[in-house]
Formats: C-alpha cells, structure tokens, sequence
C-alpha cells in the first residue's frame, strides 16, 4: 500500500486540460479574479498543511465532542451568571459579530472551491467552507443556550439582519469582503490580511483571557476555532506569493485596502474588549501590547517574505493603535442606547492603567472620562439619559464608523466632493479606498445621509426603537446603572 | 435648515448639527457645544472654523456655511 506522501497529490492535485470549454469560459476573470493567468502559471500552488479528506473529518470530529463535552458540563446560563458583567458585555459584543461573519467567509470560501485557480486551493477551500459553516453554527447553539436569560444574546443571531448603524458598518466591510470579492481578492482579503493579519492571533489571545477571566466555555469555542483558521489561513500567503510574482502592485493594493479595512472592526471588537470589558485584575496586556507583540511584527514578516511593502499609511495605523478604540469606546459610551451590549464607565484605578499603557494618547481622552463620571455625579444612579449624547452622531462614508479618528484635539475627517455630491471620511486611508474605486462605494448612503433624506427617523428614539431594533431590554445600558462607589470616593 | 458635520475640540466623534438659515455662528457654536456637552464641558465662548479660517460670529450661518460643510468648534477657555 502507497504511503500519504506518495499518494497524496493524486488526490489534490485533480487538474486537467479542457477540451469542450475554454479555462477562461470555465474560471472567468469575473470571479475567479485578476490577473488572469493560465493554470500553468498556478500549478506549483501549495500550503504546508496538505490535508487530507480523511484527516479532517477525524480531526472536526474530535473537536465537535470536545466543544460538545465542555458545553454539557458548563454551557448553561447559570454558569455565565458567574462571569463579570463588564466581560459578559463582551462576549455580547463578540457573539453578535463573529457567527453570521463566518457564514459569510464560508460563501467566500465555496466560490474559491469552484473558481479558485489550482485544484489544491480549491480543496483547501471546501475545508475552509466547512470549517465557516462550523463557526456559525457552534457561537449561535452556545448562544442560543443564553437568550432566555438575557435577551442581548438574541442579537447573535439578529444582529445582520438589522439596520443598527455597527451592523450596517460591518455588513458594509463583510459584504465586500466575504460575498462579492472574486476568488483572489477574496483569499488574499480574508485569509491572509483578517486571518492570518488577525483573527488567528486574535483568538489565540483571547482563548488566554477567557481562560483567566474563567469563562471556559468561550476559552474551548475560540480554541476550537483558531486551529481551523490557523489551517484555512494558509491559502491566503498561497494565493499571494503567485499574486506578487504576476502583479505586484495589484497585490500590494489589496494589502493596503484589507488591512485598513479590517482593522476599524477588529479596533472595536478586540479593542474595547481587552481594554475596557476584560475585568481589570485579568488583564494581562492591553490592546496595544497585543498588538505590538502578536500583531505587527508577524504581518510585517509575512509582508516581508513576499516582497511586499507595510501599507503606505504604516506611520498613520501605529498612530490609531494608541487611540482609536479608545476615541471610538467614549463616543460608544455615550451613545450606548444604539447598541445591544452594555458598557462600563473606568474607574480610577483602570484609568491609572489606561494612563500607563498609553503614556502617548490617554491625557488626551481623560478627560472625556472625567467629563462623564461628573455627569454621573450630579445626576446620581439611574439616570441613563444624562451621560448620553442626543444628537445624531456622524459616520464616515467608506467605513461606516464613526468619525474617530486622529486624536480629539485634532480629528482626521474630511469632506470631499465627488460627482457633485459630498462625502465626509474619518481617516486618508478610508478616503483613498473610496477614491480608488468610487463606482463601487458612491451610491451607499450612510445613516446620517438617509436621516436626511428622510428615509430613517430624525428622532433619535424612533431610530433606535424602530430602525436599530433596540427595545428597552436589549440596548444598551451603563453595567451598573451609574452605581460606581467610587464616584463618591473621588470627588 | 442646513445640516453640518461639527467637531468640537477635545470630543471623540463628530455630530451632524441643523443649523437654521437664519441663526448666526454664534448660536450655532452654543449648540454644537450643547450636543457635545456628556463629553466635553461646554465654555460660554467658542470659535467656529471652517477649513481653518475663523468665522465671524456675528455672521449668518446660511451666509457662511453649506450643507454638509464641516466646521470645527473650539471652546475659548474661560479665566
């Protein structure tokens, strides 16, 4: 009997030459993605994992009892019950972003298992498309599990369905990224610029955290999950090492608009969960240190093996690591009613932390937190409205956020006039994405665009009641209504 | 009304503010400080700019400003 290496490729390696057809009739440029190039030019495709069919249905299946044992012994809400509110938030935050996303990436990965230019890729693929469906299903059954005890867990499901402006925000990056993106863009966006440029790293950090906040169950999820994006990942540096050798600076370009773009979402997911959610004795390192130490130097590593450059905005992005999540956290906080998780004021002594962390930025929104625990102060416990903004807050027209960015003595947003109409941006990069293909982004309109064209409420309670979809059990809340001791303690 | 995106100094976002046509800058600026107010506390003075040019605050908004202008609100700090 043949051994696996002898056999193997006869198995992944599945390519032929096409007689009745063209390749291009079969593999169009439109969704298998440019350049086009003839298979030739793809076959030495590989990735170190070259797993088998067998292989990885044993694997998942192990995985499966696994995450199905430590859900039957602490999956139940009164084990969550235990948990500090503030990471409880968090894991709100998470939940509602993270399974219809992976559903999206498994659609993603289904059009590169039938256009994807190699026989290898497109295998790795139906992997990656079965590892996707696997990450929506296991968040929205552990999930599931919450709702009857907490009705903010209900958005794990709901939360891309609704108009909410953060599901609008992250539609308009998924959508892009994960439906509409042909099979190149796509590896090249998801695989190696969220995953292997993020979210791998990023579970594995916060698999840490989970593990010392004593939140098992979403230690065993996320773990569970890295290791299938720590194999599917690895089409993405595939896919642009043949990308860099045919057009480097198409390959650079995507670099450039992926990293930006996905480096908003993951600011506020990862950022306001390390930094604000993450109870203050377990936090081991905050947002920036993760950064730095997981982040940055593998990205600048992988960039650097495939002859890439770091994105042009490289000075700008080490700037917003040490402030944009905070700048976006404030303005979150003060608009909390808009969300469906809860948020909680820093005390003294997290700001004292948040000062040393960030010796560069955090003078500058500190006072943004002293100006709000004085709102708390006059108007003591409970009263939710007096630290909240009612005005309509603005978002930029390319990443849907709001407009954070730079520092708040000096905010980066800028008007534009494009084909006699004007477009407001919170940074350069999201304007320079914008202007490189205006055709694909003009004709969204932001939230604020479609108050004004009546097309969503003016009022800012309708809006949330009617087109956020936010009841008064489900938007969001200050965790302890305002009841912090030390309000009292430090005048 | 005109609506504007403002920023005030020292605030974490921007806001889109209605101006009325006929409000001077001066008003304008008490409001948009108003909006901000959770966040940043308000001063009894502050400077309109606009593409970093100091309006006047005496002058009419419609004279001064357009839809979807941004404008930047500065507090002058009080003695």
């Amino acid at each position: 009997m043949r051994k696996r290496d002898e056999w193997l490729d006869l198995a992944r390696k599945l390519d032929w030459d096409f007689t009745y057809v063209t390749e291009k009739d079969v593999y169009p440029e439109a969704m298998s993605g440019r350049p086009w190039l003839p298979h030739a030019k793809w076959a030495e495709w590989d990735e170190p994992y070259r797993t088998t069919f067998t292989e990885y249905v044993t694997n998942q299946r192990t995985k499966e009892a696994s995450v199905g044992a430590v859900r039957e012994v602490i999956g139940n809400a009164e084990d969550f019950e235990k948990l500090d509110p503030s990471w409880l938030s968090g894991l709100k935050l998470h939940a509602a972003t993270l399974p219809l996303a992976e559903f999206g990436a498994c659609i993603g990965n289904l059009r590169a298992a039938r256009f994807g230019r190699d026989s290898a890729w497109r295998i790795m693929a139906t992997f990656g498309a079965l590892d996707e469906l696997r990450h929506t299903q296991i968040p929205l059954l552990l999930m599931h599990d919450l709702v009857a005890w907490n009705e903010q867990f209900d958005w794990t499901h709901k939360f891309y369905h609704t108009k909410n402006w953060l599901s609008v925000a992250t539609r308009h990056l998924l959508d892009e990224l994960l439906l509409t993106s042909d099979a190149i863009e796509f590896s090249v966006a998801t695989h190696f610029v969220l995953e292997t440029g993020f979210t791998n790293l990023q579970f594995v950090g916060l698999s840490s955290l989970a593990h010392d906040v004593g939140d098992r169950m979403f230690e065993k999820m996320v773990n569970s999950i890295q290791t299938d994006e720590a194999r599917h990942a690895q089409i993405g540096p595939a896919v642009l090492a043949i990308l860099v050798q045919h057009d480097r600076p198409y390959a650079q370009a995507l670099v450039d608009k992926w990293f930006w773009r996905t480096w908003h979402l993951f600011a506020v997911v990862t950022g306001f969960t390390m930094d604000y959610l993450t109870p203050l004795a377990h936090r081991t390192a905050s947002f920036k240190e993760f950064m730095e130490e997981w982040i940055l130097d593998q990205f600048e590593n992988n960039l650097k093996r495939l002859g890439l450059e770091k994105p042009w905005y490289w000075n700008q992005f080490l700037e917003a690591i040490e402030i944009y999540h905070h700048m976006a956290y404030a303005s979150a906080y003060t608009y909390r009613l808009t969300t469906w998780f809860d948020f909680v004021v820093p005390s003294p002594e997290e700001r004292a932390w948040l000062a040393r962390k960030y010796p560069k930025t955090w003078h500058l929104i500190d006072p943004v937190w002293e100006r709000i625990a004085d709102r708390w102060r006059s108007s003591g416990p409970g009263v939710e409205a007096y630290s909240m903004g009612t005005t309509p807050f603005a978002l930029c027209d390319l990443c849907q956020m709001t407009l954070s960015g730079g520092v708040p003595i000096d905010n980066t947003a800028q008007v534009i006039e494009y084909d006699k109409r004007k477009y407001i941006f919170c940074s350069e990069p999201c304007f320079r994405i914008f202007s490189r293909e205006p055709e694909r982004y003009a004709e969204h309109r932001s939230i604020p665009n479609r108050m004004l064209a009546g097309d969503a409420p003016a009022n800012q309670l309708a809006l949330i009641r009617e087109y956020f979809e936010l009841g008064e059990n489900v938007w969001g809340k200050d965790i302890f209504s305002g009841a912090y001791p030390w309000l009292k303690e430090h005048p | 009304m005109i609506p504007v995106y403002a920023f005030v100094k020292g605030d974490t976002l921007g806001l889109v503010i209605y101006a009325d046509d006929s409000e001077s800058v001066d008003s304008l600026a008490m409001k948009v400080q108003r909006a901000a107010t959770t966040r940043v506390a308000p001063s009894s003075r502050a400077d309109v700019y606009l593409k970093g040019v100091r309006l006047d605050p005496t002058a009419a908004v419609s004279e001064q400003l357009g839809p979807l202008d941004r404008i930047d609100v500065v507090p002058v700090k009080e003695p």
